[in-house]
C-alpha cells in the first residue's frame, strides 16, 4: 500500500481525536461506574439485629430520632437489673429472640397485623408449639427445618429476622428495598433467591435494576407471606402486572431450580424436572454443534495453509 | 492476457434482494445479539453498562422485537421469493444446483475428511453448494425459525398459555438462550473470519455489497457454481 506523498504520515488527526475521546468517556462515565462498575448481585445471608450497636449507623436509620428507652423500656423492669449476667438467657438467646416485637405495633400497625396472618407468623406458633412439646430451650434459635421438602432453613422470623431497627433506612428506591431481599430473605430461602436470580424478573429488577419488575414482596407479600401454592392465589397475584393471564399462566415457572426430592414434588416441580433436563438437552447440542463447526474450519485453514504453504 | 481477460469480467454473483436481505438482517442481527445478550447475561458489567445506555431493561427489550420483526421479516420474504423462484419462474428446488441435501454430499463430506487429513489430493467435485453451505443454510433455517418461535412465546406468554402448558415458557426462554449463543458464536467467529480474515478476501468480502466478485474468484472458490453458470451459459447458447 503506498502512500500518497513522501512525507511522513502526519499525527495530528490522533491529537484531534483525544478531545471527543475524553468527552465520550466523560459522558458514559455514569454507566461505566454505577451500573457496569457496581456489584451486580447481592450477597447472600447478610447479617440480621445483634446485641452491639453501631450508633453512628444508627445516627442515619429511620429511627435515629427515638430514644432506646422508646423500645426497650427502662433498665429496670420487673424489679430485675438489666442486663442481668446472673439470668441464664444472659447473652445466650440471639436479640431477635428476645425482643418483644409486639412494641414494633406502637407506629407499625398495619405491618404487625399483616404479619400475623402470613406463613412467617404460622411458622413462628408451629416453633414456639415444638419448643414447648419437645422442652428445647431456644438455644440460640437454631430449630433447624429440613431442606428435604424444599423449605426454609433457620428460625421461624420474627421482626427482628428481616428488619434491623437499628440500622434500616427510609426513602430508599423500590429496587434498593427490592435488591436487598434478595440478600435478607435469601439468608433463608437460598434456592428460592437463587432461582429467582436465573429468572427474567431477577434479571431484570436486581441486575438491570429496572423497577418495573417484580421482587420477592411483590408476589409473596412483605409481611403477610404466602407460599403461592394455590392457582387462584397465584393468579391474582401474577395478573398485578399481567392482567391479561389466565389459570395456566400460573404455572410458568419463577423458582426454576429448586430441588425438591420425588416423595415431595407436585406436578409443578415435575414439569422443572424437565425444564432441567431440556437445558442439559441444548447444552449438548450446543457443544456437539460447536465442535463441529469450529474443528471442521479448523482442518479446512490448516489444508488450506499447507495447500498454499507447500505448493503442491 | 488471457488472465487478465478472466479476472477483468465480473460476474453477478448476488442479486439485489440478496444484497438487501443480507444488509437487514446483517443489522438486524447484531442489534438481536447485542440486546439479547445484555438481557440473557444480565449479571455482566458489559451487559449492564449497555442497557444504561440504552435507558433500561423494557427499551432494550423493545429494541430487541424491533430488530426481532426486521430480521423475521428477511426470513419471510426470501421464503416467498422462493415460492416465486419454484412457482412462478419454474426452477427445481430439488437436484445437485439446489440447496437440498443428497447421498452426494454424505460421499462428499467422507472425501472432505481425507481431503483435509492429507489422505487425498484434492478436494471432491462439489456441486453448486458444497455440504457444508447446505449446513450452513439449514442450520441458520433451523436457528432462525426456532428463535422466532419461541421468542414469540416469550413475547406473548398470557397469550401462549391459553394453549400450552406455563412451563412450555420457561422451555422457550431455555431454547432461545441456547440458540442465541449457537448463532451469535458461530456468527462472530466462523462467519466473520470467512468474510474479513481469509487471506483471499482480507480485509474485507465486500461482494456481498457489490454483488460483484471476478471470474477467477468464482472459479477457484465455488467451481460447483461456476459450472452451472456455464452450463445455463452453454444451453443458453443451444436455445
Amino acid at each position: 500500500m503506498e502512500r500518497k506523498s513522501g512525507r511522513p504520515r502526519s499525527r495530528r488527526w490522533l491529537r484531534l481525536l483525544i478531545g471527543p475521546l475524553l468527552g465520550v468517556l466523560v459522558l458514559l462515565s455514569p454507566g461505566l461506574t454505577t451500573m457496569a462498575g457496581a456489584e451486580s448481585r447481592p450477597p447472600a445471608g447478610a447479617g440480621a439485629s445483634s446485641w452491639l450497636v453501631n450508633m453512628n449507623r444508627f445516627a442515619e436509620s429511620a429511627h435515629s430520632a427515638f430514644n432506646c428507652e422508646d423500645c426497650h423500656g427502662t433498665m429496670v423492669e420487673g424489679g430485675k437489673k438489666h442486663p442481668d449476667p446472673d439470668s441464664p438467657d444472659y447473652l445466650v438467646k440471639p436479640a431477635s429472640r428476645r425482643f418483644d416485637y409486639r412494641r414494633c405495633r406502637k407506629c407499625h400497625q398495619l405491618a404487625y397485623d399483616r404479619y400475623t396472618e402470613g406463613g412467617h407468623a404460622k411458622a413462628l406458633a408451629e416453633e414456639a408449639q415444638t419448643t414447648v412439646q419437645t422442652g428445647e430451650s431456644e438455644k440460640a434459635g437454631e430449630v433447624k427445618k429440613t431442606v428435604a421438602t424444599g423449605k426454609a432453613t433457620g428460625p421461624a422470623p420474627t421482626c427482628g429476622e428481616c428488619h434491623v431497627s437499628h440500622y434500616a433506612r427510609s426513602k430508599l428506591s423500590r429496587v434498593a428495598v427490592g435488591t436487598s431481599m434478595v440478600t435478607v430473605c435469601g439468608r433463608c430461602h437460598a434456592d428460592h433467591a437463587a432461582s429467582y436470580m436465573e429468572n427474567i424478573h431477577g434479571r431484570v429488577g436486581v441486575d438491570l435494576k429496572d423497577e418495573k419488575s417484580a421482587f420477592c414482596s411483590d408476589c409473596h407479600g412483605a409481611h403477610r407471606v404466602i407460599a403461592l401454592k394455590q392457582t387462584d392465589v397465584a393468579l391474582t397475584v401474577c395478573r398485578r402486572c399481567h392482567p391479561k393471564a389466565q389459570s395456566e399462566f400460573t404455572n410458568v415457572v419463577i423458582h426454576a431450580s429448586v430441588t425438591v426430592p420425588p416423595e415431595a414434588r407436585s406436578a409443578k416441580d415435575k414439569s422443572t424436572l424437565w425444564i432441567q433436563r431440556v437445558r442439559i438437552a441444548a447444552m449438548a447440542v450446543l457443544v456437539i454443534s460447536l465442535v463441529f463447526f469450529f474443528g471442521h474450519s479448523l482442518l479446512w485453514l490448516l489444508r488450506e495453509m499447507h495447500e498454499k504453504l507447500r505448493k503442491r | 492476457m488471457a488472465k487478465d481477460a478472466r479476472t477483468q469480467v465480473e460476474w453477478i454473483r448476488f442479486s439485489p434482494l440478496d444484497r438487501l436481505l443480507h444488509l437487514v438482517v446483517m443489522i438486524g442481527f447484531t442489534g438481536l445479539a447485542v440486546t439479547g445478550l445484555s438481557l440473557g447475561l444480565s449479571s455482566t458489567a458489559p451487559a449492564r453498562f449497555f442497557i444504561w445506555l440504552v435507558g433500561g431493561a423494557s427499551h432494550a427489550g423493545w429494541l430487541h422485537r424491533f430488530f426481532a420483526v426486521i430480521t423475521y421479516a428477511c426470513v419471510v420474504i426470501h421464503g416467498l421469493f422462493f415460492l416465486y423462484y419454484r412457482l412462478v419462474l419454474g426452477q427445481k428446488f430439488v437436484g445437485p444446483n439446489s440447496v437440498v441435501p443428497t447421498f452426494k454430499d454424505l460421499k462428499d463430506f467422507r472425501l472432505n475428511m481425507a481431503y483435509f487429513l492429507g489422505r487425498r489430493r484434492s478436494p471432491p467435485d462439489f456441486d453448486k453448494f458444497t455440504y457444508m453451505e447446505k449446513i450452513d443454510y439449514w442450520a441458520i433455517f433451523i436457528g432462525m425459525n426456532t428463535m422466532g418461535a419461541t421468542g414469540l412465546i416469550l413475547w406473548f406468554p398470557e397469550f401462549f398459555t391459553r394453549f400450552v402448558p406455563g412451563f412450555f415458557v420457561n422451555i422457550a426462554q431455555v431454547l432461545h438462550f441456547f440458540e442465541a449463543v449457537l448463532a451469535v458464536v458461530v456468527k462472530f467467529f466462523i462467519h466473520i473470519g470467512m468474510v474479513h480474515f481469509r487471506p483471499a478476501v482480507y480485509p474485507a468480502d465486500m461482494s456481498i455489497f457489490s454483488g460483484r466478485t471476478s471470474q477467477e474468484k468464482i472459479m477457484q472458490e465455488h467451481p460447483g457454481q461456476w459450472r452451472f453458470i456455464a452450463e445455463s451459459r452453454d444451453s443458453a447458447g443451444k436455445r
